[in-house]
């Protein structure tokens, strides 16, 4: 298995690497096609994500990434496949991932009043069973993912604009013990209505309708959204985007009572200067749940970045993120497991993460990149884990 | 489900008839009508199709909204001299500031604050057009793109992100694993069990008292 994974990359690799070659050959007829490719080598100190006992390993992670961009103005097309590949100097009894991603997106003006677009975001990944000292550590979590967004936007009057939009997810696991319990689709649709109400500030009003449902044991829900958002441009400096609510949800599982929350999420995006920019955003809402058997969590997330220019050629991006996950006991779907009765809890989630990229040539990249993740739970296992990285980026 | 409803038709209400609609400036509401009925084009139609030609519609969050286009704009350093204004329609010095920030020439220019100095420095290097869509047939897709939302915090089900993410997914400014590993039912059927205590120190009770 694990040689037919290394000839699909290696020959996958040798059609992008021509292909990006005779884009480049094409001169500017050429320009509608990118080829980029990342080679990392790095350090993983907690390949398990345990809190003792720690195994730690190199690794080696190949991305490739093919982008193409198509502009037939008013319809743009933009496609962009990157499959990635890993290997695992430590790890048991698989060493080795490859994972695809394929996004699909379609952009078309029908007219000054009215645009439209479609959306798909497909991811294939690979997360095999992992086997720490003859115990089995996690199962299987290989998964298909699949994202379709629609929308449609539509100039009703001079300054206002009702945006309609759908999208359907599906997550499939292949494992079925895991499928069983996991595998979901979800529907979602709604409706804007923006009004400019000056030149630089938008005001708004959502509608959304949310159904999850899950193949087995039913953690399932449908959800209303009302609630308004603002949205402010400050000049070339600022965006600020500013949404809240309430969330009224109705759990398929009977013995779960229906509940109703606000929700809000904020993004703040500053350029400080050309050569320094941060971003920065919030948000909190209920969302699907990550552990069986509950039906639902309350999670708040934080997060800010930024990007400095240190020199013309050497560039910094810092990132941190903290999510606090809340699990209520009441929220649990009827199930035969031999849980106690007030199993329920929070998880406090940290990251951070640091690249600094030098640019060697219009080409050429080197980076140094550090990930860190701190896991703080009631429900699993605690872990914290360090990621550091040196790798080579080339853009054709 | 009453109150709910009601609740809906209220939004909607209040923002069709809000007292805020009633602030529309007469002079704004010709132009964009201008814009609309003729063909002129606005600061907003032209960071829209920017983000298509530079090849960034991937980075920004299914649905978008303007406030995402002008923000993974302005993350690259592409801007109208005065920020984007989308009721703003499309100018020259602007189009020619634009062009250069896309082919990342910006720090060449002599005197940016002159639109002048944009459009000699186009024509220095032989890039000509002679309308908005000439001039955006011939820019480029950008290699090095910053998109600085390590993390999708919306709650908006229209586009909030995926519960999973595959590992090491780029972000494009610094990586940041969204961690998205799941509690399965078989998980928690089997747990993974606690560290062992630390075992007693062995004791050998006939051993000779010093």
């Amino acid at each position: 298995m694990k040689q037919f994974k290394i000839m699909g990359l290696i020959a996958i690799t040798a059609l992008f690497s021509h292909a990006g070659a005779m884009a480049a050959e094409a001169g500017s007829g050429g320009n509608w096609l990118s080829v980029g490719n990342r080679l990392r080598f790095e350090y993983d100190d907690n390949v398990y994500e345990k809190s003792s006992g720690k195994e730690d390993s190199f690794k080696l992670i190949e991305e490739l990434e093919l982008g193409v961009t198509l502009n037939f103005e008013p319809t743009f097309l933009t496609l962009r496949y990157r499959p990635s590949f890993s290997w695992w100097e430590n790890r048991e009894p698989d060493d080795t991932d490859l994972h695809h991603d394929f996004d699909v997106v379609l952009n078309h003006r029908a007219s000054p009043r009215l645009s439209m677009g479609l959306k798909n975001t497909f991811r294939y990944a690979e997360s095999p069973e992992e086997i720490d000292r003859g115990t089995v550590v996690r199962e299987n979590g290989d998964y298909i993912y699949n994202v379709t967004d629609g929308n449609l936007d539509y100039q009703i009057l001079p300054r206002t604009y009702m945006l309609v939009g759908g999208r359907y997810t599906v997550l499939r696991y292949d494992e079925s013990t895991v499928a069983q319990t996991e595998d979901y689709d979800i529907w979602a649709a709604g409706l804007t209505l923006r009004q400019n109400i000056t030149d630089l500030s938008r005001v708004m009003a959502d509608y959304r309708r949310e159904s999850i449902s899950y193949d087995g044991d039913d953690r399932g829900s449908d959800s209303d959204y009302i609630g308004l958002g603002l949205e402010h441009v400050l000049g070339a400096s600022f965006v600020g985007v500013l949404r809240g609510g309430y969330q009224m949800k109705d759990f398929n599982d009977a013995t779960i009572e229906d509940a109703e929350e606000p929700y809000f999420d904020v993004t703040l995006t500053y350029i400080y200067s050309p050569r320094t920019r941060f971003s920065a955003g919030g948000g909190f809402s209920m969302f699907e749940s990550d552990i069986y058997p509950f039906a639902n969590q309350d999670r708040t997330i934080f997060f800010a970045s930024v990007a400095h220019e240190l020199t013309a050629k050497i560039s910094l991006y810092l990132a941190g993120s903290y999510q606090l996950s809340e699990y209520d006991t009441d929220q649990r779907i009827a199930n035969d497991l031999d849980l106690p009765s007030d199993f329920s809890g929070d998880e406090d989630i940290m990251q951070g993460s640091a690249r600094v990229a030098y640019q060697v040539n219009a080409r050429n990249s080197l980076e140094i990149n550090y990930q860190y993740i701190d896991l703080q739970s009631d429900l699993r296992e605690d872990f914290d884990r360090n990621r550091i990285s040196i790798g080579w980026r080339l853009d054709i | 489900m009453k109150s709910r409803n009601g609740w809906i038709a209220l939004v909607l209400f209040a923002l069709v008839f809000s007292p805020l609609a009633a602030r529309m400036q007469p002079a704004a509401m010709a132009q964009e009508e201008a814009s609309a009925d003729q063909d002129l084009m606005t600061e907003a139609e032209l960071a829209s199709m920017l983000v298509n030609v530079l090849g960034m519609a991937t980075m920004v969050p299914p649905n978008a909204q303007p406030a995402d286009v002008y923000a993974i704009l302005l993350q690259n350093g592409i801007s109208p001299k005065d920020g984007w204004n989308p009721t703003n329609l499309v100018t020259i010095g602007n189009l020619a500031r634009i062009m250069v920030q896309c082919l990342g020439d910006t720090d060449k220019i002599e005197n940016p604050e002159s639109d002048k100095s944009w459009v000699d420095y186009l024509k220095s290097i032989g890039v000509e057009f002679g309308t908005i869509e000439d001039a955006i047939a011939q820019i480029d897709t950008k290699d090095d793109v910053v998109a600085l939302k390590a993390v999708e915090v919306s709650t908006d089900p229209l586009r909030k992100a995926a519960l999973i993410r595959p590992v090491d997914e780029q972000q494009l400014g610094a990586d940041l694993q969204f961690f998205n590993r799941t509690l399965s039912r078989e998980d928690v059927l089997e747990p993974v069990p606690p560290p062992a205590p630390p075992k007693p120190r062995p004791v050998t009770p006939n051993a000779p008292r010093r």
